[in-house]
Parts: structure tokens; sequence; C-alpha cells
């Protein structure tokens, strides 16, 4: 249970004020049962406090501390050291921003701008249908639910888009053109055509090529190519 | 850094939230869609609203459809005063218990995936210290979505003010409150990625920075949950109220103090000691596991004390057991999964096969801003500041007292939060557009931030943080004797002293992580005095504040413990009265609104 | 939601010999063998246009054929036998994995892991008939009957996918991408099996020449050439949408794939029209 792992972190650095990048090995001995927020946290207090990354929830619900691990886009926050050591198989890794937003210092992206594209996919009720003549809920059924409620728990995380073959440019990505879906998928939105017009779009659902590494890497083990097939499909 | 600090330009808006969190959001959502064309800015020191904490909550929210069959909205009241410990303010918790439904009958018409019964309703679960008929058997009250049931109202109410056009400012602290003439007229904020001070000038700002328990070893917030709005406030010479209620939650797991939620044992988990026996029995016959917070934790603890908890090697941490293996594999599947995958990832035992290690963790703050039933908040003990609104787990209306239920809180965010969004509607009307500040006018916060830049000395920020957080937990936790809080109080002074000498290793101003922590560890400081001030002043034992050398409630002090503390040492104190109109009113079942002992 | 698949010995073998390129199990590890499949499907469409610009080259000399033959015995060697029968590999692959997508993304075939395995089972397969093909030398098949069959399974293929798309709000152009890949499927790997079993008289001008005076073969060979180009150019606008945004760059390749697919159809359309 104790078990200890002296592990190296190489960390891609990058300085706002000078504009340097450049790669820093850390050496840390940690417990097998820390996550790699803490691991960072501990490189912060003892051996370089200029480290910089990024965290919020620190339990896997927020979608803030997504970081390359040895080329696999993750959460920091819940990859336990010992877990990355069965993993990846090794006791050297590599950490990296995130692609998909430009890199603020260290480890922190701007995903601020990230979020745009969730954004440009409307992720609320255009326009939703008449409420029950009762006045209170609309009435869903759980089958109905349970179609598109895997996609719900995205967090936007942007590992996905990360992980995408071509989603490092215009394409809105995965987990927007996901959110779109949802909205498609939900009885109680009316405003159908406007939402095909967004996921028809050229820089949607036609980026997609089925590459699955957005399921693959989805930390919620949402099986996002799945959604996005149905927007193919046409079946909402 | 040898050049002076300056405000690089300034921004106007109509209203201006300090922390787009669920509750914000709603108020902003209220305004929005009554108001149109009002220019809101909304503040977020993630990098974006969907990333604040409200997200991470799990459970679900009471409320009483009017029409239900079996529950009534005065029993939803009466649980909530019980459950405070008779500290909540009536008129508040009236006001919200009958406004529940309404809510969520909103929350699910702007887009929410509530879970839902076979006939397609929404769907509900019962929770601690919620019940039928004044105590007699657990409530179906809680509406939920699946274990995330914070995540679906912040993705509801972040997306609604995307279609209102509400301007977004992500990664940024508001560090200095503005006032002119007693009105409040926005706020200074710091952005992380330029590290620019920019001004924001507003007709009206609402405060909802959220919790605080950062300063505690275990806890279950966020990484930014460090009680800003609460420093805010205090700086600006206003009061905070009843911060010595903290809440401890019975369940978080082992190590990181990630929290289990209630819903487990809503679904029917049970506690178990060393010996498996399901010990709520003997301290709460009729309530068992699903008793309030506050004294499940006690029990724990006291289990622990006696030789029946456990002990967990590798995080180092004394536990009970949480025991889930009874629950249907569906149960495990559609309704926890989330917590149940956290089990698996964090603490590596598989719920529907293990025991699960658990253990008290610093949850929520009952107390905050002190603001009336409309979210206005109050400079002395009656008057309001005008423009300034604060609403959610930073101000205390107080819907909570000194103990909230589970599920309340999401239930305050989406009443409070559109009170209070109706109010600034009510506000505008005859609000006047602030003048532009001065030009190098003097700003506290420059002198807190140049303080850190230009700080000398050998002290570490890691060490003080987690001094602070053991002291904290050892002697302004779950259990308080007047001791070792005076010896508290002493060592935050000490804490706050050493904090000036912590050197910064760089001092960019730009995405300056160490600076930023820095200003955060001040606040933690600033907050903890105030709690263990008001910890030492409440002799008394009432909701989740327990002294051991005064463990029964006592009516000397039915109130609200004000404090001020405009400079760290400067503490002085004051009374609210508590509201008791529903007893006052004499209508129905009043006599059970008085104070009433607090058994389960 | 998916099942997981049982790896076979063989299987995790060959996927153990894969990641001895530490290139692959990099990418496998961090993105999964769909993503490294998806980059082969890319990289196999752009080296088949390269071949069929070649090809319609190597075939415009069939107007001299004196040139075609020279040109033909000059190629004819050890090495480009080879070089041709390994082409069935790209081809095979981007097939195939083209019909799986379209399985995937317009037929709800999600246990996309069992699809993948007999990918690799059905691609065996047809290389080493081919590749059996080529060393037996076998005798001539008849030229209507193998190709009715083929046409008529292509036109199966081709109206199942139109039916199940067609009313899908997709652009047309896209609708019309997976229309001719599943059109392709049957169509290309026949071409490629007939002109392999009939290796040694296929690759001479007189029954090249002989064979497209069937009006039969000529239809094939023109809805062939014109239903691939779109496709390629298709295909190959895709890949500029993905790396460079709308606008005057992107604007100006994609004229840029339209004139150099009008120009090589004009080119295969001429040969075939007028030989
Ligand atoms: C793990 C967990 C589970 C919970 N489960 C439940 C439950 O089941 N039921 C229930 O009723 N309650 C639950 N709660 C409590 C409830 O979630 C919180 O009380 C509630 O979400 C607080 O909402 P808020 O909008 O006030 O604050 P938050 O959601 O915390 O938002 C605060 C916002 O303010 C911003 N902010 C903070 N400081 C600054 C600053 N200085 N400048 C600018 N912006 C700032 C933050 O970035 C954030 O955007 C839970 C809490 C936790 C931690
Ligand atoms: C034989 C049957 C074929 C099938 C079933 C097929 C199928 C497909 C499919 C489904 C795609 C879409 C991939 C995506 O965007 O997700 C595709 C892309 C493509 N195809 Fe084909 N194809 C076939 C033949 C060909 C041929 C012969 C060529 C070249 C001459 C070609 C060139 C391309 C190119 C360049 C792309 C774009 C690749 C990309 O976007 O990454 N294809 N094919
Ligand atoms: C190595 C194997 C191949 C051989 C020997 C071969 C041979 C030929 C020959 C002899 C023709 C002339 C028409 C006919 O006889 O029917 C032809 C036409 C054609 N082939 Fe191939 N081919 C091969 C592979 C391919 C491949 C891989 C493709 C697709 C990528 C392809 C696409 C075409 C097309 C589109 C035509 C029609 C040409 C036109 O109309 O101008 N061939 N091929
Ligand atoms: S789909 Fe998964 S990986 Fe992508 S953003 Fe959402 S949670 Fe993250
Ligand atoms: S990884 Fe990208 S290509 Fe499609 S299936 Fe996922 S979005
Ligand atoms: S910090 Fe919230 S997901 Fe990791």
């Amino acid at each position: 249970m104790l078990e200890s792992y002296t592990i190296t972190l190489e960390v891609k650095r990058y300085d706002p004020d000078t504009k340097l990048t450049w790669m820093q090995a850390y050496q840390v001995e940690a417990s097998g049962i820390l996550r790699f927020v803490d691991v960072l946290r501990e490189i912060n207090d003892e051996q370089d406090p200029t480290l910089a990354w990024p965290s919020s929830c620190e339990h896997a619900q927020c979608g803030s501390c997504g970081i390359i691990v040895n080329g696999k886009p993750l959460l920091a926050c819940e990859l336990l050291v010992k877990d990355a050591v069965e993993q990846f198989r090794t006791h050297k890794f590599r950490l990296r921003p995130l692609t998909i937003a430009p890199v603020l210092r260290d480890l922190v992206v701007d995903l601020e701008k990230a979020y745009d594209r969730v954004h440009k996919a409307k992720p609320y009720l255009i326009k939703p249908t008449s409420p029950h003549p009762d006045g209170d809920e609309y009435r869903i059924a759980p089958k109905t639910l349970e179609m598109y409620s895997e996609a719900t728990r995205c967090i936007n995380c942007f590992c996905c888009a990360t992980a995408c073959i071509s989603s490092h440019h215009h394409f809105l990505g995965p987990n927007a053109t996901m959110a779109n879906m949802v909205r498609l998928m939900d009885p109680r939105e009316t405003a159908k055509k406007e939402r095909m017009d967004i996921l028809y779009r050229e820089n949607n659902v036609y980026r997609c090529h089925t590459a699955r590494a957005c399921s693959f890497v989805c930390p919620k083990e949402i099986d996002v190519s799945h959604f996005l097939a149905l927007g193919k499909e046409g079946r909402f | 850094m040898g050049e002076a600090l300056t405000i690089d330009s300034t921004l106007r808006c109509d209203v201006l939230v300090i922390g787009a969190g669920g509750v914000g959001l709603r108020a902003a959502t209220q305004i929005g869609e009554h108001r149109p064309g009002t220019r809101i800015i909304a503040l977020t020191k993630a990098f974006s609203p969907q990333k604040s904490h409200t997200t991470t909550a799990q459970g679900g929210m009471a409320a009483v459809d009017p029409k239900d069959p079996v529950d009534r909205p005065i029993f939803h009241m009466f649980d909530t005063w019980k459950g405070s410990d008779c500290s909540a303010d009536q008129n508040v918790v009236k006001k919200v218990c009958d406004m529940g439904w309404e809510e969520m009958v909103w929350l699910e018409r702007h887009g929410m995936h509530f879970s839902r019964t076979e006939e397609g309703r929404i769907a509900k679960r019962p929770f601690g210290g919620h019940m039928l008929n004044f105590g007699e058997t657990k409530a179906f009250r809680a509406c939920y979505e699946a274990d995330r049931t914070g995540k679906g109202i912040m993705d509801t109410v972040w997306a609604e003010c995307l279609k209102y056009g509400v301007n977004f400012i992500g990664q940024c602290i508001a560090t200095e409150i503005l006032f002119k003439d007693g009105h409040c007229i926005g706020t200074i904020i710091f952005r992380f990625p330029e590290g620019k001070f920019l001004a924001i000038l507003a007709k009206a700002t609402i405060i909802a920075t959220g919790g605080k328990t950062k300063m505690y070893l275990v806890s279950s917030n966020c990484r930014g949950n460090t009680g800003d709005g609460l420093a805010l406030a205090l700086n600006a010479g206003l009061p905070v109220m009843d911060l010595e209620a903290v809440q401890f939650h019975p369940t978080g797991m082992v190590g990181p103090g990630i929290l289990a939620s209630e819903a487990l044992r809503g679904e029917g988990a049970i506690l178990r000691n060393k010996d498996e026996e399901p010990f709520m029995e003997r301290y709460a016959p009729t309530a068992k596991d699903l008793a309030p917070r506050d004294l499940i934790s006690r029990a724990i603890i006291q289990e622990i004390r006696e030789g029946r908890g456990l002990f967990h090697e590798g995080h180092n941490a004394h536990h009970v057991w949480l025991d889930l293996r009874h629950l249907p594999k569906e149960v495990h599947e559609k309704k926890i999964q989330e917590v149940c995958s956290f089990f698996k990832r964090f603490v590596g035992v598989d719920p529907e096969k293990d025991l699960c290690p658990v253990t008290p963790t610093a949850h929520y703050q009952m107390g905050g801003i002190p603001t009336n039933e409309f979210g206005e908040v109050q400079g002395d003990t009656q008057g309001i500041v005008p423009g300034l609104f604060a609403c959610g787990e930073v101000a205390a209306a107080s819907l909570h007292g000194l103990n909230r239920l589970g599920t309340n809180s999401l239930l305050e965010l989406i009443t409070m939060g559109r009170v209070t969004g109706e109010r600034v509607i009510e506000y505008l009307k005859d609000a006047k557009e602030p003048e532009a500040l001065s030009p190098g006018a003097p700003h506290m916060v420059f002198d807190q931030f140049s303080t850190y830049l230009h700080a000398q000395g050998k002290e570490k920020y890691a060490q003080i943080r987690d001094t602070l957080r053991n002291l904290m937990m050892e002697k302004v936790g779950i259990f308080r004797t007047e001791k070792p809080l005076q010896e508290a109080i002493e060592e935050l002074r000490e804490l706050k002293e050493r904090a000036t000498h912590i050197p910064l290793a760089a001092t960019s101003l730009r995405a300056n992580q160490d600076l930023w922590q820095l200003w955060e560890l001040n606040n933690l400081i600033t907050v903890s005095m105030v709690i263990a001030q008001g910890a030492l002043a409440r002799k008394e034992s009432r909701g989740a504040h327990f002294r051991e050398d005064y463990p029964k409630r006592s009516d000397e002090f039915n109130y609200h413990t004000l404090v001020y503390m405009p400079q760290f040492n400067e503490v002085s104190f004051g009374k609210r009265p508590i509201d008791m109109s529903i007893f006052e009113a004499k209508g129905e079942h009043f006599e059970l609104f008085d104070y009433i002992e607090r058994e389960y | 939601m998916e099942k997981t698949l049982r790896v076979t010995r063989v299987e995790s073998c060959i996927i153990s010999l894969m990641g001895r390129f530490p290139i692959l199990s990099y990418y496998a590890n961090s993105r999964g063998w769909s993503f490294l499949i998806s980059w082969g499907h890319r990289l196999a469409g752009l080296a088949l246009v390269g071949y069929v610009f070649a090809h319609i080259y190597t075939l415009s000399l069939l107007f001299t054929p004196a040139t075609f033959d020279a040109d033909m015995k000059f190629l004819h060697n050890l090495v480009f036998t080879f070089l041709e029968w390994a082409l069935a590999i790209p081809l095979i692959f981007h097939s195939l994995n083209g019909g799986r997508l379209i399985l995937y993304e317009l037929f709800h075939v999600r246990e996309d892991e069992i699809v993948i395995r007999w990918m690799v089972i059905l691609g065996l397969i047809y290389i080493f008939i081919l590749g059996f093909f080529f060393i037996a030398q076998s005798p001539q098949a008849s030229v209507p009957l193998f190709w009715s069959i083929t046409l008529v399974v292509s036109l199966v293929v081709f109206l199942l996918v139109v039916n199940k798309i067609w009313r899908t709000g997709n652009s047309i152009l896209w609708k019309l991408q997976r229309i001719t890949a599943a059109f392709m499927i049957p169509m290309l790997l026949g071409h490629m099996l007939f002109m392999h079993i009939n290796y040694l008289t296929g690759h001479d001008s007189k029954t090249i020449l002989l064979r497209l005076q069937d009006p039969f073969v000529k239809g094939m060979d023109l809805v062939l050439i014109v239903v691939l180009l779109f496709h390629a150019g298709y295909g190959v606008f895709s890949i500029i949408a993905d790396y460079i945004e709308p606008g005057p760059l992107n604007k100006s390749l994609t004229c840029l794939v339209i004139i150099v697919m009008a120009i090589s159809g004009y080119f295969g359309i001429r040969l075939i029209v007028a030989l």
C-alpha cells in the first residue's frame, strides 16, 4: 500500500515573458497513491515554485487540469502515480500542455479561448417546446433520456479535442459537436433546423474522420465518436 | 518589477457578477431574461464558469411540489429549521421552500437533464434530515441529475447566460471592491494571463464567490475556494456572519478528501465501524445514516476516538467504512456512477465488492456576508449597502443558520439567485452610471501586491499553508474548546506576520501562479481568523459549531454572530437577531418553529 | 458501452510486433489504434491518388501501342511486379477500412473491434489470392461474366448506402463521397483481381485494346474513372479543409484540386472513348 516510486517528470516549460520554451526534468520520490496534481504541488513546494500547472476541483469533475502525459491527454487530478507507472510502463513521464489553445505558462493553456468553440455549438435550448399543460416539468421517458445522457457528462476538458486527428484547426471539436448533438436529441428542443445547420457545416461533423481518439482518451469514458456518428447518420 | 502597479483599463457594465458560479449565473439569467439589453459581466477565477465549484455538487436539491400527495412545503421548512438547530432565518426559509418547485421547473424548462421516473417526471431521492410529517420517515424530496446535479445546474445557467450575451471574464480575481459615497461601484480585477489590473465599473455588483474551506487539511473544496469574497467584504469594512459554522461532511474519501455524496446514503449506503457495526443506529435511532451531517461527523469522530475506527496507512488517516455492497447493480451503474468511479480511481476500492474508507471532510460554510431576504448586503445590523448584493454560499441570508441540510444549498442557489436578480432589476430602474475613477488614486490592492512582490525573508509558502491547514483542522475543526481556540488565534496572528516574509521566486505579473496563491493564502488566514474568533465567542454548541466545554445549546446565543475585521488585528462583534416570522405568524404548526429540541 | 473484445493470441502477437515500432506504440497507447488506422487511411488515400495519376499517364501511352509495350516491358521485372502486388495493400486497406467507416458512421455498427478484425482477415486473404494468381499465372477469366457479377454487387452496395443516407442533412458532396466509396469497394477490388488474374495478357497493348472495344467494358471504365476522381477529389479537399481554415488559401487550393481532377478526368475519359 505504501509503495513509493522514484519518478522523473520531464516538463515542457514556457515563459511568456521571455517567450522561451525548454524541457526541464524533476525527480520526485512519490507515494503510489498520490495524484499527478499532488506531485506537481510537491514540485512547487520543494523544488520549483515557478512551475505553473492547471487545476481546480481536483476530483475529475471540472475539466481544468488536462495535460499531455507521454502523448496522452488526460486529467492530472485523477492519474495516480502507481497507475501511471503501470499504464505507461515507465518511471519517466513527459508532461506537455494541451495543444488546443495557446500556452499561458508551462502547463497552463488558455482554455478560455478553447471554450469559444463550445459556445459556437449553442449548448442551450434555442427554442424550448411549449410547457406541459399542468405548468410543471416536461415529461421525458427515461429511455429517451438514456439515448443522450452519457453525452451530458462531458466536462469540456478538451482532452478529446487535443487527441483528435483534425481538431487542432478550425474543427469545433468532438466535445462541442457532441454538445450540439445533445440538444438535437433533446425532445425539448424545437429549433432542430438551426441545430442541423450547425452540425452540417464545414467546420463541424465533416471534420470528424472517426479516428475515435476522442472516445479513447475521454476521462469520463464517454463514447464521443458514437455521438458524432449519430450526427452523420442523421439519427437524433 | 520596479514599475508602479496601475490600472490598465476600465470596463463598464450595468451588472457585475463577481463569481460566475451557480448562484451568480442564476441571478444573471434572471436579469438577462427579464431585462433584455442589460450589460452583464460575470467574473470567474476558472477558465470558464462551467468550471466553477457548483459543477462538482453531486447529490441533488430539495424541492417540494405543492401538488405532491404526501410531501408538503411546511415539512421542508420544519426540517430546515430543525436542521439549522434553530438558527436559520424563517422569512428566508419560508421563501426558499415555497419557491423551490417553481425553480426546479424553471431549470427543467431551460434544459437541465434531470433524472426521470418511469412516468417521465423529475425523479427524487431521500437525503439526510429531510423527512415527512415533521420528522417521521424519510422523504423523497431531492431532485437530481444522476450524481452530477450541480453540473446540471451549472451547465444550464451557464448556457442560458450565453444566450443572453453575458460577457464572461475568466482567469481573474476580484481584488478590491470599489465604493463611492457609500455606494458600491464595481471592482478591480487582476487577470492571470496578462497580469493586468482592470477596473470594472457597474451600477450593481453581486458577490457570489462561493465557499472557502481550503484552510482545512481535509477539504472537499476546489483549489480556488479560498474565501476571497469574504476577505473582500472584510477589507471593505463590511461584517461577515456566522463564520464559525463550518460544515464537515461525514463521508469524504480518505486521502484527497473528495466527497462521497450523501446521495449514497440516500440510496441506502450504511456507515460501519471497525466491527462492521452500523453505528449510526446508536446516535440517531430514527434517521440513522440520514441524520444531519454535523451529527454524523461527530459520531464518526466519536467512534474513532473510542477506538472503533480504522487506520489507513497509505494516507496516514483514521476512518470508518461506508458500505455500498448491498445496493443493486442498477443503482451502482446508473444513479451513483460518478462517485463509484471516484472510489475506484482515487482509493482503489470497488464499492460493489469492498467497504469504502471515509472520514469527515470540511465542506461548506453556512455563514457569509450578511444579506436580507432579497440578497442585499447589510453593512451593519439593518442598513443595506446600495449597489451591493450577495448570494449563494458566500452569503448568509440565512437559510441554513448554523447547519445546512444536504441539498438545501443548491436549492438556495437557484432561489436566492433569482430573488437577487429580481432585486437587481428593481435597483437598476433608477441607478446611476458610476463616475470614472480618478487616475492615480491609491488602491489597497496595489499595496497588497507590492508587499508580495517585494517581500524579503526566508518563509515558504507551502510551509505556512500546511501549518494553517493543520492548525485549523486540529484546533478549529469539528470539536472545539476554549484554550486551543485561543492558541489558534495567536498562531494565526503569527502566520499572518510570517506570510509577509515569503519571497516570490518570480516577480513577473504575467501568469504568475505563485503570486496568485500568495494572495489567496492571505485571504485564507484572514477568514480563518474570523472563524476562530466567532468560535471562541459562541460559548455553546449549535449545529455544526460544537464546543466540548459547552456541549449544550443555549438560548443566550439565539442570534447570528457578526464579525468586523477591517484590519487583521481589529476585531469587533455584532449580533443579528434570528428571524422567527413563521413562528410569530401563528399559522398552522407554528409551535414547531419555536426553539425546539433537536433529535433524530 | 462497447463490448470489449477478447484479443486472440495471434492478434496479441501482431500487436506486440507492431509495438516494436516506437512511433506506432506511442500513438496506439496515447490515442488508440483507431487513430493510427485513420492516419493509415489518409496516407493510403493520398498514395492511391498519386497512383491514379501515374496510371492514367501510362494508359495514355496506349495511343501508341509500341511505346506502351516497350514501357511495359521495361517495367516488367521482378521489382515492379512486386511493387504492383504491394500496391494492393494500400488499396485493400483503404477500401476495407472505408467500408468499416461507412458501417460505423452510417449503419450504426458499433462493434468496431470485430469489424477491424474481419477487415484484417479479409484483407490478408485478398492479398494472398492476388499473390497466388501472380505466381500461378492462371488462365483468363471470362470478361463479361466477371464484370457483370462485380457490377451487380457494386450496384447493390451503392443502393444500400444511397437509401441509408440520401435523406440525411449531410451536404450532397459528402454524401456522394460515401456513396462513391461504397460503389468502388467491389469495383476496384474486382479491377485489381481481374488485372492479376489476367496478369500476363493484361499487360500487353493488344489484349487491352481488344478488351476496350467492348462497349460494356468501356462503360464500366468510364463510370469508374468519374466516380473515382470525384471521391479522390473530395478526399483531398477534405484534408485541405482539415488543416486550412476557410479563406482565400483554402479556396485556391480547392480550385487547384478541382482543376487537377478535371484534367485527369478529361485525359482518362478521352482515353477510354478514343481507344
Ligand atoms: C463536492 C461538493 C458536493 C456538493 N454537493 C451538494 C449537493 O449535493 N447538494 C447541495 O445542495 N449542495 C452541495 N454542495 C454545496 C454547493 O455545491 C455549493 O454550496 C454551491 O455550489 C456554491 O455555489 P456558488 O455559486 O455560491 O459558488 P461556486 O460555484 O463555488 O462559484 C463561485 C464562483 O466565484 C468565482 N470566484 C471566487 N473567488 C473569486 C474572485 N476573487 N474573483 C472572481 N471570481 C471569484 C469562482 O471562480 C466561481 O466561478 C456541494 C459542494 C461540494 C464542494
Ligand atoms: C475502394 C473503395 C474506397 C472506399 C470504400 C473508400 C472510402 C473512403 C471513405 C469512407 C473515406 C472518408 C474518410 C473520412 O473522411 O472519414 C475516404 C477518404 C478518402 N479516400 Fe477513399 N475510398 C475508396 C477508394 C479510394 C481511392 C481509390 C482513392 C484514391 C484514388 C481514395 C482516396 C481517398 C482520399 C484522398 C480520402 C481522404 C482521406 C482523409 O480525409 O483522410 N479512396 N475513402
Ligand atoms: C497493379 C494493378 C493494376 C493494373 C494492372 C491495372 C490495369 C488497368 C488497365 C489495363 C486499365 C485499362 C482498362 C481496362 O483494361 O479495363 C485500367 C484502367 C483503370 N484503372 Fe487500373 N490497374 C491496376 C490498378 C488500379 C488501381 C489500384 C486503381 C485505383 C486506384 C486503378 C484504377 C483504374 C481506373 C480508374 C481505370 C480507368 C482508366 C481510365 O478510364 O482512363 N487501377 N487499369
Ligand atoms: S468528451 Fe470527454 S474528453 Fe472530451 S471534453 Fe468532454 S469529458 Fe473531456
Ligand atoms: S478523435 Fe476526432 S476524428 Fe472524430 S471520432 Fe473523434 S472527433
Ligand atoms: S481539477 Fe477538476 S478535473 Fe482535474
